[in-house]
């Protein structure tokens, strides 16, 4: 892997960004870039950074220094919805749904983008706005079929069981048609079923031709699933490679031990 | 919001229900209950209003009682010094208050939550000072009175004068039949998804790229053109606006509508509007009092039936529901540590 500043091949291109909260470097001189069509893991111990890092490519939160890019634009500080609009979405690490609909309404959130807000249109009920509207929920059928909802779509999406929850988190991600799917540790508190379930998911989701960045604690998921991996710890990166590498690379062992002696 | 096919009778009955209610003047003899029955109607039209906003959007307002006195000034003000006829007072009043309705959201809207309240609180007692003291224009304490009824409608050879009450009603009517159509065209749709889901969570909604507050500012720009409505209907079947009536108490009580009727639901707003404007005429001899109830009504909402009465059927069940689902997730997040471990 190469840190230039101009890859083609690259979906997503991460330059020389930092992030301080305070005096903590969050997110320190940070480069990677996530090449089109891969599954690619960000791992770390904790408070490595990692959801910062998210959450500076989905402008929650503007970088101090860097540039992020997606497709060779720059998006860098641009509001969430601007960068959801450019095809990026997302999964949140604790799962947000929307506590008072049904799984078919929260997945229609996601169309918004194909139907838009405008507000003539919907009280004039005009040909394309219904014609929208039923392109989106012709969209989320398809989109539940797939993701194994369509017999829940009525339940409310809160009653349903934690891996359930995160397939309608998925779903209403995958209605924004996105090119980059972005996942904040997507199995964490899964039991092994639904981690298993859900990995299946995420490829069949790549096998569309979605590129996914997933962050990651569970290293079992991270090298069967993923086919780069850039290991960060203290904001910084420590390696990048394929998991045949990252497995044995002492830095990634130390690292990962280090924690474990804090832990114990 | 996937569309459930209600039975055709079901429709049927609604827009019959509808008609129907056109026949009520003809039951009612007493112009005062027809007087209270036209306010129900005006004030149906503020609480829908505000429960796009509050109920739909939730962002919370205590200054709509001001948006509704815009409304009735501007009508009131062209109407005697102009001379305008409701007709043209009224889109000059929906105009109006929209305008200052969107720069009031563009500036309180940037806040959220508390500070929200505090800024439409703020807002609305300077525009109740306004009318109280620019007294060249609003007449000051003593209001603007003399406002002329909405010309004769006539249809052929049949004419509908405005004298008495129940001439009101049948107007008043289909502008809340207006008022919920519009709102229900609005909220089926992607700006009105857009709206629920920012009021559910706003990070997920921008998330999905809905720009949050844009649509916030649009929606109560829409808020308060409901009230700039219904501000017209007020000046022209009352023929009199005086300051009093648009104080904070207004924005409290158009508050306490929405809340106890439920908010995000159209009926619960008509219905609130009905209990409210009946009890407070009902205590109409000791106003200090009104404040007190509704202040508690608001509380015990708030606490034990957080969706009205349209929500009195559903709540238990659904809290133990909730309660249900969040202990399996604690159950599920600590399965989850152990596999870690």
């Amino acid at each position: 892997m190469n840190n230039k500043l101009v890859d083609d091949s690259a979906i997503l291109t991460v330059n020389h960004l930092s992030k301080s909260f305070g005096g903590v470097k969050a997110v320190n001189n940070l480069s990677f870039s996530v090449q089109q069509n891969n599954i690619h893991a960000i791992i770390g111990p904790n408070g490595a950074g990692k959801s910062t890092l998210f959450n500076l490519i989905t402008g929650v939160i503007s970088p101090d220094e860097g540039e992020i890019q997606l497709f060779n634009q720059n998006i860098t500080s641009l509001r969430p919805d601007k960068i959801a609009e450019q095809g990026v979405s997302r999964t949140f690490q604790n799962i947000r749904l929307f506590p008072d609909m049904t799984v078919f309404e929260t997945v229609l959130i996601g169309t918004y983008l194909l139907t838009g807000g405008k507000l003539l249109p919907a009280v004039f009920r005009t040909r394309r706005f219904r014609n929208k509207e039923r392109e989106a929920k012709e969209r989320i059928e398809e989109i539940l079929k797939f993701v194994g909802l369509w017999d829940m779509r009525h339940e409310y999406a809160a009653r349903l069981s934690y891996g359930n929850q995160r397939r309608v988190e998925i779903a209403r991600a995958l209605a924004t048609n996105p090119d980059l799917l972005l996942l904040d540790e997507p199995t964490a508190g899964m039991n092994q079923k639904e981690t298993k379930e859900l990995m299946q998911l995420f490829s069949q989701v790549n096998d569309q031709g979605i590129t996914i960045l997933i962050i990651a604690h569970d290293m079992h998921l991270v090298n069967t699933l993923s086919n780069q991996i850039t290991v960060i710890n203290f904001g910084e990166k420590l390696v990048e490679g394929p998991p045949e590498i990252i497995q044995s690379h002492p830095a990634v062992l130390e690292a990962y031990m280090g924690r474990a002696e804090a832990n114990a | 919001m996937e569309r459930i096919k209600k039975p055709a009778f079901r429709k049927i009955v609604l827009l019959l229900g509808g008609i129907a209610l056109f026949l009520l003047p003809l039951g009612i003899v007493n112009p005062y209950f027809m007087y209270v029955i036209n306010l129900i109607l005006i004030y149906a039209i503020l609480a829908l209003g505000l429960d796009l906003i509050v109920g739909y959007t939730g962002q919370v307002s205590v200054g709509h009682g001001a948006f509704f006195g815009i409304g009735a000034y501007v009508a009131a003000i062209l109407a005697k010094n102009l001379g305008f006829s409701f007709w043209l007072t009224l889109p000059f009043s929906i105009i109006i208050t929209a305008i200052i309705g969107s720069i009031i959201g563009f500036i309180g809207l940037k806040l959220i939550e508390e500070y929200l309240v505090m800024a439409t609180l703020a807002f609305g007692t300077i525009i109740w000072l306004v009318f109280l003291n620019w007294t060249d224009l609003t007449g000051g304490p003593m209001g603007i009175a003399g406002i002329s009824a909405p010309p004769t409608i006539t249809l052929g050879t049949f004419q509908f004068p405005f004298l008495q009450y129940h001439d009101y009603y049948p107007l008043l009517l289909i502008f809340v039949y207006l008022g919920i159509l519009i709102t229900r065209l609005i909220i089926k749709s992607g700006f009105g998804r857009a709206c629920t889901a920012i009021r559910d969570d706003e990070l997920a909604a921008q998330a999905m790229g809905i720009p949050v507050f844009k649509t916030k500012v649009t929606m109560f720009t829409i808020s308060s053109a409901f009230c700039g409505a219904a501000g017209a209907l007020y000046a022209h079947f009352l023929h009199v606006v005086s300051p009093e009536t648009f104080a904070f108490g207004m924005s409290v009580t158009i508050l306490t509508m929405v809340m106890i009727g439920g908010q995000g639901s159209i009926a619960g707003a008509v219905i609130g509007a009905a209990i409210l404007t009946v009890s407070s005429e009902a205590l109409r001899e000791t106003p200090e009092l009104r404040m007190l109830i509704y202040g508690f009504l608001i509380v015990i909402m708030i606490m034990f039936f957080p969706k009205g009465i349209m929500g009195l059927f559903q709540i238990s069940k659904q809290r133990l529901l909730k309660r249900n689902i969040q202990m399996e997730k604690k159950v599920v997040e600590k399965e989850g540590l152990s596999y870690e471990q």
